[in-house]
């Protein structure tokens, strides 16, 4: 299939973006990061177009749907996200710090869905439950969220590193090569609002779609109180932050604990029973 | 009122229990954790599932504590009703405050309001403040929806504003998650939820609750005229369809074909595709084979009919149409037909699996019987449910990521330019403030300068 090599492709033109970022990173050379930024920009257009290619090939068989129906096109659209939400906040913050780590899970998801053996990698036809367009709406939107507070896990390790780093000793490694503590933190919290508006409205589709699905809004189905219980840690980080004023570690700390409930929702509660699991 | 309230008395140290955010994030985190556990633990299923699963001491302790059907169990909906309150408290307490903020009349804009943090660099103009200063008040009215002026000693003000409404982004959320708890109850008090498992060609004026298998009568009747599955060439299901008839008493009112993710609306009452099966059989191919003479006979028979066989060998009924039969209790022969023979006083019951055609040998009886073929007839499981909450759900969905987007997407920002004039020279510093983000909002006081002077350097050129 045409979309599979160009995913491919794309897999390696994220891992040559990780490479420019770190050295630009390590080395203190521009060039290098600038070229990670233009490296990412073609991962994610392949990505892109990887994308549009498996819609069209899905028509071509006959069975024309959105490529957002099984774990596989969850994934490639999930490492899509990472890489256009992590470009659009380089160009809006002006701050290639984070490139390297934030790329490198794009990279981590594209592999994951091209590599592993687990994973069904062909187009099938959407059993009827899917065949509704809040389907599309509802996985766009939660892969969104998803995506920023994938970023925003990434800059909550590199800020504990940091703090690590820089509570031994002053000059440390990471302490000279990062940017000042407060703008990581500030990139935490941007992030995670970013998430937190997506997955409020992918929580909303999906809960529109249940209720034309199957008549009902919520049914506390596994996934739908998961996503449910990270939509809380997450609000539970944002009122910690606004109304107490917390910052820094305790935040990173949270953003952290927020992405492993993600994932959990994400991949976990397949092992629950209930209406979500792709199989 | 509510701030003068104090601590010491005891409903003052309730208040203040109620409106801290502490207790919002004691409450999240006990719901967080309990909804958990309930995902752990499958929920209503019936009790023989729980007693095998767990052993029945365990099953007691679970059950005693709602843990088999947590949702709908007093203690957790207890737990909605505290974060309500707390959501209500907290916003009642604050909105005094941040109503005089966002319908202040004139505000009052005061240079100490604004800290050295929030400044840009002070940038000097080569121009005297009386030529600057149009050029900025007709800038910064046309971006601004409030501004005034103000003067003292060597220096002029400009004070801007916007974004005030944006404070009251956070009580539209908080307001969205009591409307929405509002429509869950609603919903729960007056709406009903029932399924029906309806042939085609049969009627049905009633359905069964889901959570009691109580009758509910609709008030009007469904017929299904039809049901059809159609599969991919992989075999996977690729629709299902029910072709359904309204009826008011005799009258038919609607006709109308649903799927999945099509269900039809009749009066508040929402029909959904949500199962099917085998509900009987017609034109039953049946072979009768007699031991005695070797003749075989052939019948077709319809569920509920009964033939009479040559030879004295009695008389067939097919009683029912089994999805899969437990042959002696424990072999599953798959889809089963369930017949009587009758001869005489002898009644005989005979199980017929449609997979195997020699099977009926091993009875050992006068007569053979097998079945050559059949046309199923499907039953269609309908979900009908009826919910008023509905409207205000979605309406507090709407108001959800309206009041996300504008508390976190918007601010409430202002701004002070001080003019410093000395001679033909004029110099500016800008100040930023904003109710979030102070290094966004000093951000954007760089950018206020930025234009500003630029507007003196684009006049200049022309
Ligand atoms: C899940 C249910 C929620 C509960 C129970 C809740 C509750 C609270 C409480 C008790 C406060 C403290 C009020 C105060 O001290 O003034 C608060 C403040 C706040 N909440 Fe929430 N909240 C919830 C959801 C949200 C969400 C989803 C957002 C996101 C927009 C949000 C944004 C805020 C903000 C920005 C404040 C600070 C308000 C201020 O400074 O006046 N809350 N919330």
């Amino acid at each position: 299939m045409e979309s599979a090599f160009l995913l491919s492709i794309a897999t390696f033109v994220y891992g040559l973006a990780v490479v420019c970022y770190m050295a630009g990173f390590s080395f203190k050379f521009k060039p290098a990061e600038k070229a990670g930024t233009i490296v990412t920009a073609a991962a994610v257009m392949l990505n892109l177009a990887g994308i549009i290619t498996r819609w069209i090939e899905s028509h071509q068989m006959g069975i024309g749907h959105a490529p957002l129906s099984n774990l596989y096109e969850s994934l490639v659209f999930f490492a899509f996200s990472i890489g256009a939400i992590y470009l659009f906040m380089e160009i809006k913050f002006k701050t290639r710090t984070f490139g390297a780590i934030a790329v490198l899970l794009a990279f981590i998801a594209l592999a994951y869905a091209s590599l592993s053996p687990d994973i069904d990698q062909q187009i099938k036809p959407l059993i009827p439950a899917l065949q509704s367009n809040w389907l599309t709406a509802h996985v766009i939107t939660c892969f969104l969220g998803y995506a920023a507070f994938a970023i925003a896990f990434g800059i909550s390790l590199l800020y504990i590193g940091l703090k690590r780093g820089g509570d031994t000793e002053k000059n440390s490694l990471a302490a000279t090569l990062l940017p000042p503590a407060e703008v990581l933190d500030d990139l935490i919290y941007q992030s995670v609002i970013f998430g937190f508006f997506f997955l409020s409205i992918g929580i909303i589709t999906g809960a529109v779609w249940a209720n034309t699905a199957w008549g009902r809004y919520w049914g506390w189905d596994p996934k739908e109180t998961w996503s449910l219980v990270t939509w809380f840690i997450y609000a539970i980080l944002l009122h910690a932050r606004l109304v107490r004023g917390w910052q820094g570690k305790t935040i990173a700390w949270i953003s952290i604990i927020g992405f492993a409930a993600v994932i959990f929702t994400y991949f976990g509660v397949n092992l629950l029973p209930g209406l979500h699991s792709y199989q | 009122m509510t701030e003068s309230k104090s601590t010491s008395t005891p409903a003052g140290a309730l208040w203040k229990k109620l409106t801290s955010i502490k207790l919002t994030v004691w409450i999240l985190l006990t719901i967080a954790a309990a909804a958990v556990i309930g995902t752990l633990i499958p929920q209503n299923k019936p009790t023989v599932y729980y007693q095998n699963y767990f052993g029945d001491r365990l099953y007691a302790v679970l059950s005693r504590l709602d843990l088999l059907d947590m949702y709908h169990s007093l203690w957790f909906q207890a737990l909605l009703l505290l974060l309500a309150l707390n959501i209500l408290a907290c916003s009642l307490d604050r909105i005094k405050t941040v109503f005089k903020i966002v319908f202040e009349k004139t505000p009052s804009f005061s240079p100490n309001a604004f800290s050295k943090s929030g400044a840009t660099e002070p940038v000097t103009i080569d121009k005297p403040v009386d030529q600057v200063l149009p050029l900025f008040r007709a800038r910064i009215k046309r971006k601004f929806s409030r501004t005034a002026e103000q003067q003292a000693d060597n220096d002029i003000f400009l004070f801007a504003e916007k974004g005030r409404f944006s404070r009251l982004g956070v009580y539209i959320v908080h307001s969205s998650i009591l409307v929405l708890l509002a429509g869950a109850l609603i919903g729960s008090l007056f709406g009903f939820e029932g399924y029906i498992n309806l042939p085609e060609g049969e009627t049905t004026d009633h359905v069964f609750l889901t959570n009691s298998d109580q009758p509910y009568n609709l008030g009007f009747s469904v017929r299904c005229d039809d049901f059809s599955v159609s599969f991919h060439d992989n075999g996977q299901p690729k629709e299902y369809r029910s072709s359904l008839s309204i009826l008011d008493g005799n009258e038919l009112v609607l006709k109308k074909d649903i799927l999945v993710n099509k269900p039809l609306g009749f009066r508040g009452v929402r029909i959904f595709q949500s199962s099917y099966g085998t509900a009987s059989a017609k034109n039953i191919d049946l072979t009768f084979t007699s031991r005695k003479t070797g003749m075989q006979y052939q019948k077709t028979v319809d569920i509920g009919q009964a033939v009479n066989l040559p030879e004295d060998l009695g008389k067939f009924t097919a009683n029912r149409l089994l999805h899969e039969y437990l042959f002696q209790g424990k072999h599953n022969i798959g889809e089963t037909l369930i017949g009587t023979l009758t001869r005489g006083d002898d009644r005989e019951m005979v199980a017929l699996p449609v997979k195997f055609r020699g099977f009926d040998k091993m009875r050992q009886g006068e007569v053979i019987i097998t079945v050559n073929g059949l046309e199923p007839v499907f039953y269609t499981g309908l979900q009908m449910r009826n919910d008023p909450g509905v409207p205000l759900v979605y309406a507090g969905f709407l108001m959800i990521i309206a009041g996300i987007y504008i508390t976190f997407f918007l601010s409430h920002q202002r701004y002070c330019v001080k003019l410093t004039g000395s001679g033909n020279k004029t110099t500016v510093t800008v100040y930023g403030k904003a109710n979030k983000n102070q290094t966004a909002a000093r951000n954007k006081a760089r950018m206020l300068s930025h234009k500003l002077t630029e507007l003196i350097i684009n006049t200049d050129t022309v």
